[in-house]
């Protein structure tokens, strides 16, 4: 059995000298924090420099996953080390973004290489729903975040999310109210502009009880530039909220993109998480749901659509903590040319959880020879009276329906794209908003008309 | 054959019978009927020895013996037996290896031979045909992929197999068409006998013109609030639940 | 609630069964000394009076053990082990190797009869005919019905004797499949193995009768390192089972083997395992440590390998057995059922590799996990760039009794190729209240109750094994037979 092992034995207890640290790969980004130290937010708060100054540590001492850690062993991040990647200066100029508008959404925060522009709170929001910037609010009124900001760094954390922890200069805080119930999204938009640029995208949404809303990320790029966006998301679910959260990938296809998402589900609350995924060189999705009371439920929905070299790694985390608690997931992909998919869904049941209802599927179609799918669910269960299931398949186009569709008279392209369209429709239909929908299946849509679709049905 | 007195039970904490007394003698056959969540089916699971329901006063009085103080799988040798209204899936387990087994442990606590592989499926093979159903049934897994009909089917074959003496019946028509309850109610009504006994709960009358009751008694919130012969049953058909209910409360 | 409580406490007797293979044979027996180096190796070699090109071989897979590390990915705890104290050689003094039962030591022929294995030939006629290699610690003690195989040109000896009788087909195929340096505990094995079974089918035979090796452990202290080398030629055909246990003892014992299976074209291997070993008392103490490498390469077009097994035994298992699929139109499967009670740990499942086109694999497996019990499904299905039309099936469901122990499963799909169809299907859940009541309301009670639905639940893979296995397996969960009349 050659299994790959893994990397257990934490590393030595090297300290943080960045002039003296080993790692050339760290190095440059403990540099970074030296340098640019005076400016981070918050380091005149002592339980964030505190905590800030720990995650720095944390960094320094485990650096980048390897191939040699089990939770990456199918992603190397080899293509992001090779590269320098250093944070952009603003450059104060607004892009132009009626080009990334869509169509319906009202309320859009945009961030250029990550830095906030303009008021935090967009025009016409519900007063119900608060947006701040971390950096003002850990100036103003810290104690507002302390039992939020960072949590997600106490568990387990990889050496891109510990990064973030450590040299982040800004954020957003979205705050929806107690009882507030808006149907219109938030989209906080993510321009990348700058060549080589580090982005370190930082969300903190705090749904408070029974209120109903909707976030979207969404992640584009100016003219094929290659940054690196590290970012972390935390979300806590207050009782009876409802979160339904957009994240939508369509950089450019020589980005990078280490992404994180934490959510924190209290009773009876819900949380629909949907990540939609076209761009991006090397795109590493972590999305962990802590479902700590009983009867929270969550929804993981996952499109994804590769094409050139593209590499797409979607890691997810499900902890069933509480009794009474239910997950679904489902995950589709059309992977082509030479382009990877790695699909890794860990669901954990603890010992008390019981009448827990855990689902899980992996869809995946790969169109080309050169293309590979690697998919890893993982079960691990400690209570006995539980309902868990999943369910894996890999394939091409069903012959058969290719076979009909060209006895009616459709050609043997369109009939293909119209087989895949309906493969991921099946995951992009459960998109909640119809302004994001209609984005998402148009994205869809833009990709597939440009796969070359390089094998031959039969 | 039975003898209930003053039966109280509930589930999580909530009353569901509300102190029931009911006699039923060899040879009888009772129904019961009543309204959604009138009781009907905690009875027959309190008599079959459920654990989730919990008796909380009263005595059952079977065969002489106190049934309440019996396992489940005591009173179901002591000849008590349960058509259920959801027959359970049992993957993996083939009919008839299930059927074998408590037969013959049913035979062994009758003090009858066990009977062997052979004379066993030339048994079970005369009863299948007898409620029609098709042997390739009793090779498969218990009920599962079974459709409603055929699980219940699947109740009366076995017990026409273990011939009870006290039968009950939990709703056997719910989910049955016409031609299937026609044959469900032949192989009743085959089984029908001076020593033994029938308790049916219902909650339509239809089941009640192919199996013809001796007495009939309604139960609302966990009371017999009314008994009478066959006939009651069908004043019943015509004037509803709501006017027996009114009836008992003015009466 | 109730209803689970009783299916818990039934359950955890079955799990607590007396190990009734747990006794000690006292017997004379040559062991060496705890402890190991390049000497203790060069011992060995010399007591089996080994070829040269073997002590090599062995040698090479020591220096690459002392190179690796003890795998640390699977789901399994337990303290280091110290690989100086144990004793990697013991035999029962006997003179060489015997061709008649008369001259074995009765105390070993009693031995096996109390485990129920028929060493005797004039007994077994009248039954089943399978025949036997039995081995006690190191050594093979006696191989039945040679004669009979021999007619049929089958070659079914102790692996050290056909490294003198057929040291050419040892060389060839020995390491060919699992190489000395393939893993931890895999070239642990390469540097000391002691015995193990051969077997080679010549072409186009279907050998005779079933083939079996029985395992015993009994000195203390002391690991036991088998091998085992199977050979199908073109289009032949050998069912294979294999059967072991060990006394009763408060230390943790060390059992590490490699089984390998080459199938030429055309040739069918059906390899059966009920493992036995003892699993420790019911507060986790002693126990043998099963770790195994077994693996199977469809080396010819149209060949087939299929791994049943059922474990029951051991504190600690750690086994995939695997089928590498080089041949065109060949097939693997590998059905499992993994019983862990009290505080057992399994981490097993397999690999099916994809080379050749047109392969098909299936895997099933079924665990169950009752007290302490950890239980972990762990399977590896790839699909390389050439393996056109790859077909896979996976189906692995978890039982859970009780709420102490645990069900975990890791599959890893890894495909190259487009015109594969890989499906996987896994659930979990435990006896429900609603099945258990069904069946007690038919009369019969709990423990055979839940005898039944475990039985059912494991009915897919019980009917892959031979008869005879099927029915100690059975017996080994507790579980009353099924299927005389079904």
């Amino acid at each position: 059995m050659n299994l790959k092992t893994v990397d257990t034995a934490g590393s030595n207890s090297m300290h943080a000298q960045p002039d003296t640290h080993p790692d050339p790969q760290v190095r440059p980004y403990l540099d970074i924090h030296e340098q640019g130290r005076e400016a981070l937010p918050g380091e005149r708060v002592e339980w964030h420099a505190n905590w800030r100054h720990g995650c720095l540590q944390r960094f320094a001492d485990q650096g980048f996953p390897t191939l040699r850690d089990e939770e990456w062993r199918y992603t190397s991040v080899r293509p992001i080390l090779s590269k320098r990647f250093a944070p952009a200066e603003d450059s104060g100029l607004m892009p132009d973004s009626s080009a990334y508008r869509i169509e319906g959404i009202a309320h859009t925060l945009v961030f250029v290489d990550g830095i906030m522009q303009g008021p935090a709170a967009p025009l016409g929001m519900d007063a119900g729903i608060r947006v701040d910037s971390i950096s003002r609010v850990l100036e103003n009124d810290p104690e507002r975040i302390r039992p939020y900001l960072g949590k997600s760094a106490e568990e387990r954390a990889h050496g891109f999310s510990l990064m973030n922890n450590a040299l982040y200069r800004d954020g957003v805080l979205v705050e929806i109210g107690q009882g507030v119930r808006s149907d219109a999204p938030l989209e906080l938009l993510f321009v990348s502009r700058t060549d080589a640029a580090l982005i370190l995208p930082r969300i903190l949404i705090v749904a408070r009880n029974n209120s109903v809303a909707r976030i979207v990320e969404r992640h584009v790029s100016e003219t094929g530039t290659s940054s690196l966006t590290s970012g972390v998301g935390e979300l806590y679910l207050e009782p009876g909220a409802h979160l339904d959260y957009h994240l939508v990938e369509s950089q450019s296809d020589s980005a990078f993109q280490v992404s994180g998402n934490w959510a924190y589900l209290s009773r009876d609350s819900r949380l629909d998480f949907h990540t939609t995924t076209v761009g991006g060189a090397l795109v590493r999705n972590d999305l962990v749901i802590d479902m700590q009371e009983p009867g929270a439920q969550c929804n993981l929905m996952g499109a994804y659509c590769l094409s050139g070299r593209q590499h797409v790694d979607n890691f997810t985390t499900v902890v069933h903590s509480a009794p009474h608690c239910s997950s679904n997931e489902h995950y589709k992909g059309v992977l082509d040319r030479r382009s990877r998919a790695v699909f890794h869904g860990r669901i954990r049941v603890a010992p008390d959880a019981q009448q827990t209802d855990a689902q899980q599927a992996n869809n995946t179609l790969l169109l080309s020879p050169d293309a590979e799918i690697d998919t890893k669910p993982q079960l691990e269960i400690y209570a006995n009276d539980v309902k868990c299931s999943h369910g894996a398949t890999i394939g091409n186009l069903d012959e058969q329906a290719m076979f009909y569709l060209k006895s009616r008279g459709i050609d043997g392209d369109k009939a293909r794209l119209m087989l895949i369209r309906a493969f991921v429709d099946e995951v992009l239909e459960a998109v909640g908003p119809d302004s994001v929908q209609q984005h998402v299946k148009a994205l869809m849509d833009s990709k597939l008309s440009r796969l070359p679709i390089s094998t031959k049905s039969g | 054959m039975l003898t209930i007195e003053n039966l109280r039970a509930s589930v999580e904490g909530k009353e569901i019978l509300n102190g029931i007394s009911l006699e039923v003698q060899a040879g009888e056959v009772h129904a019961v009927m009543g309204p959604n969540g009138s009781g009907k089916s905690t009875l027959a699971n309190v008599l079959a020895g459920r654990d989730e329901y919990e008796v909380t006063g009263g005595t059952v009085r079977f065969k002489g013996q106190d049934l309440l103080d019996l396992e489940p799988e005591i009173r179901a040798r002591e000849g008590l037996f349960l058509a259920f209204q959801y027959p359970v899936e049992i993957p993996g387990v083939s009919n008839v290896h299930m059927l074998k087994a408590a037969l013959n442990t049913l035979r062994k606590h009758r003090g009858e031979e066990e009977l062997d592989a052979v004379s066993f499926l030339r048994l079970v093979k005369e009863k299948a045909a007898l409620v029609g159903m098709k042997q390739e049934f009793l090779y498969r897994s218990v009920n599962q992929g079974f459709s409603g009909g055929e699980k219940k089917r699947n109740e009366i074959l076995q017990m026409s197999l273990f011939e009870p003496s006290l039968s009950v019946l939990d709703e056997t028509d719910s989910g049955l068409d016409i031609d299937a309850l026609k044959i469900v109610a032949e192989g009743v009504n085959s089984l029908r006998s001076p020593d033994r006994a029938m308790l049916v709960v219902t909650h339509y009358q239809r089941l009640l013109e192919y199996i013809v009751p001796d007495y009939v008694h309604v139960l609302a919130h966990g009371r017999i609030i009314r008994s009478g012969g066959k006939e009651l049953a069908h004043e019943l058909e015509d004037r509803g639940y709501g006017w027996i209910e009114q009836h008992a409360r003015t009466a | 609630m109730n209803e689970q409580i009783h299916a818990d406490k039934e359950l955890a007797s079955l799990a607590q069964r007396e190990y009734k293979e747990g006794f000690v044979t006292d017997i004379d027996a040559d062991t060496l000394p705890p402890g190991l180096d390049e000497d203790v190796i060069r011992t060995i070699s010399r007591k089996k009076e080994e070829p040269e090109f073997l002590l090599e071989w062995r040698l090479d897979a020591y220096r690459r053990w002392l190179d690796m590390e003890e795998p640390g990915w699977p789901h399994l705890h337990y303290p280091k082990i110290d690989f100086q104290q144990i004793s990697y050689f013991s035999a029962p003094k006997q003179k060489k190797l015997l061709d008649s039962l008369d001259e074995v030591d009765p105390k070993l022929l009693e031995t096996y009869e109390k485990l129920g294995i028929p060493l005797d030939e004039q007994k077994a006629l009248a039954g089943v005919k399978v025949a036997v290699d039995a081995v006690f610690d190191s050594v093979s003690v006696v191989t039945t019905f040679k004669e009979t195989l021999a007619e049929a040109g089958v070659i079914f000896c102790p692996l050290s004797e056909a490294v003198k009788e057929h040291p050419d087909l040892v060389q060839k195929y020995l390491g060919s499949v699992v190489p000395a340096g393939d893993n931890y505990y895999a070239a642990l094995n390469s540097a000391v193995f002691s015995e193990g079974s051969f077997v080679y089918v010549p072409k186009g035979v279907r050998c005779p009768m079933e083939l079996s090796t029985y395992f015993r452990i009994n000195a203390m202290n002391t690991g036991q390192f088998e091998r085992t080398l199977i050979v199908a030629d073109e289009d032949s055909y050998v069912s294979y089972l294999e059967g072991c246990t060990a006394p009763m003892r408060d230390e943790n014992q060390l059992h590490a083997a490699v089984v390998e299976l080459v199938a030429m074209k055309g040739a069918e291997i059906k390899y059966s395992t009920v493992q036995n070993w003892y699993p420790g008392d019911e507060e986790g103490k002693g126990g043998i440590y099963n770790f195994v490498t077994k693996r199977g390469i469809c080396k010819g077009g149209g060949s087939k390998i299929s791994w049943t097994q059922v474990e029951t035994g051991s504190a600690i298992t750690w086994k995939y057995p695997s089928v590498v699929l080089e041949g065109d139109n060949s097939i693997g499967e590998f059905y499992s059922v993994a019983l862990t009670g009290n505080y057992q740990q399994a981490d097993t499942g397999t690999k099916m590799v994809h080379i050749g086109k047109n392969a098909t694999s299936t895997i099933i497996s079924k665990g169950i996990s009752a007290g302490h019990g950890q239980n972990s499904y762990r399977g590896l299905v790839k699909v390389l760039k050439g393996a056109d039309n790859a077909r896979n099936y996976s189906q692995c469901d978890s039982l859970l009794m009780g709420d102490k122990c645990g069900a975990h499963t890791f599959p890893y799909m890894e495909v190259k190729n487009p015109s594969a169809v890989v499906e996987h299907e896994a659930t979990t859940s435990k006896i429900s209240e609603d099945q258990l009541f069904y069946c007690r309301q038919r009369g019969l009670s709990e423990e055979d109750a839940v005898s039944m639905i475990v039985n059912g639940f494991c009915k897919e893979v019980f009917k892959e094994l031979p008869m005879e296995f099927a029915v100690e397996a059975q017996k080994l969960l507790g579980i009353s037979l099924e299927g005389a009349v079904g």
